[in-house]
């Protein structure tokens, strides 16, 4: 995603965008910790985050009610917390995900129709 | 590793150390009290969790490896730009030239703007050891400082030009080295001690400015005059910048606390006690 000429804010700006749902859709499939969301999400090409930016949106989703979490004891270090999506949670998810295809459909279509004209 | 025992209190301490700097740099960004109890708790997590994936593969438990493990994650100030701080540096941001399959850690620093500050700033805070020790930077600079000291005051005393000149330049080079200690300090994760020497270090500049003003008025050299009262000026003027700087720390976290008050009944981790944990996931508790 993104060659060397694009300009960094813009993609950093456009990830900072989708990270709420991107953490949404991983927690969806199954109760996770914190580490293992920014593993995941860090594995993803174009998506490299961070836990300085993870933890921080983890704390805020959870603050309003659109996460849930439990603890589960750890053998040497501190208790783990697992997320899970709540209600609230899944409508969000369910929403961002539609804003998300749409959008994803009209800018396809718009390079589409740019590439057409390029050719012809 | 095998059993439940606790790491050892050195570890452990280092640890806390990095934990309570992040915690203190949300609290300085005005982070609720929730939000920071969170994020501490998930970063604590996650550096056991290193710990224990690297003592799966066959490392042992020492100092360094902790160390190495919290070098390679975000570094606190990193912390202090949250994810509704739009304006600032983003951590997120990855140099275009860092292909994504790069190891983790390369693309957890935000973009440089000044080279060479940036790597005069990492050779600074690097460590010097990475047990708990005793900066030395803390103590040339004690020892500067005391030694500018008493040649300043001998050259007002004895009305000798050299010596007081050398004794300013040598308390100011005292200032700057506790100073440059201060920093390395802060930024070891606390590997490095000795802020009270660096303090005094630093005090030893108005010590001197003082003595400077008393000095020259008891023996009425007219440089002594000059200089004690140009020293005395600046020594108002950065205790009255202080002064500000603490009175808006201190507005800021008042603030802080205001907000996390209201913010604590959406703290679940406060209401939910470990007792209730239940099982713990498949993978995890195999493991």
């Amino acid at each position: 995603m993104g060659g060397a000429t694009v300009d960094a804010t813009w993609l950093s700006q456009m990830r900072k965008g989708i990270l709420e749902l991107c953490v949404l859709a991983v927690v969806t499939r199954e109760e996770t910790y914190g580490y293992a969301i920014v593993e995941k999400l860090g594995q993803i090409p174009g998506m490299e985050v961070t836990e300085s930016t993870i933890y921080p949106l983890l704390a805020r989703l959870c603050s309003e009610g659109l996460l849930k979490h439990r603890m589960a004891k750890s053998p040497n270090g501190p208790s783990r917390r697992y997320y899970s999506l709540s209600v609230a949670g899944k409508k969000r998810l369910s929403e961002l995900s539609s804003a998300w295809g749409t959008i994803v459909d009209s800018v396809s279509s718009l390079l589409a129709q740019r590439e057409s004209s390029v050719v012809a | 590793m095998e059993t439940n025992e606790p790491y050892p209190l050195e570890i452990t301490k280092v640890i806390n150390a990095f934990v309570d700097r992040i915690e203190q740099v949300l609290l300085e960004s005005g982070t609720p009290r929730a939000e920071r109890t969170s994020v501490c708790a998930e970063v604590e997590s996650q550096i056991y969790t290193m710990i224990e994936r690297r003592l799966e593969a066959g490392a042992e438990l020492h100092l360094e490896l902790v160390a190495s493990i919290i070098e390679s994650m975000d570094q606190p100030d990193s912390y202090a730009k949250s994810d509704s701080n739009a304006t600032t540096v983003d951590p997120i941001l990855v140099p275009e030239s860092i292909p994504s399959s790069q190891p983790r850690a390369s693309t957890s620093r935000p973009v440089e703007k000044q080279p060479f500050f940036a790597s005069l700033r990492k050779k600074l805070s690097r460590p010097a050891r990475t047990k708990p020790g005793l900066d030395w930077v803390a103590m040339a600079g004690l020892i500067a400082s005391c030694a500018g000291a008493l040649l300043a005051i001998t050259g007002m005393v004895g009305r000798s030009e050299f010596f007081l000149v050398a004794g300013f330049f040598w308390v100011f080079a005292g200032v700057v080295a506790s100073s440059v200690s201060f920093w390395r300090i802060r930024h070891s994760n606390g590997l490095l001690t000795g802020q009270r020497i660096a303090s005094v270090g630093i005090l030893m500049l108005p010590i001197v400015f003082s003595n400077a003003v008393l000095i020259s008025i008891l023996f009425a050299t007219p440089i002594g005059l000059v200089i004690g009262a140009i020293m005395l000026v600046t020594a108002l003027v950065y205790a009255n910048y202080r002064l500000v700087l603490y009175a808006l720390r201190w507005l800021d976290s008042y603030s802080a606390r205001e907000a996390s008050a209201s913010n604590v009944n959406a703290d679940d981790s406060l209401r939910q006690p470990e007792s209730d944990a239940g099982q713990m996931p498949g993978a995890i508790a195999s493991a």
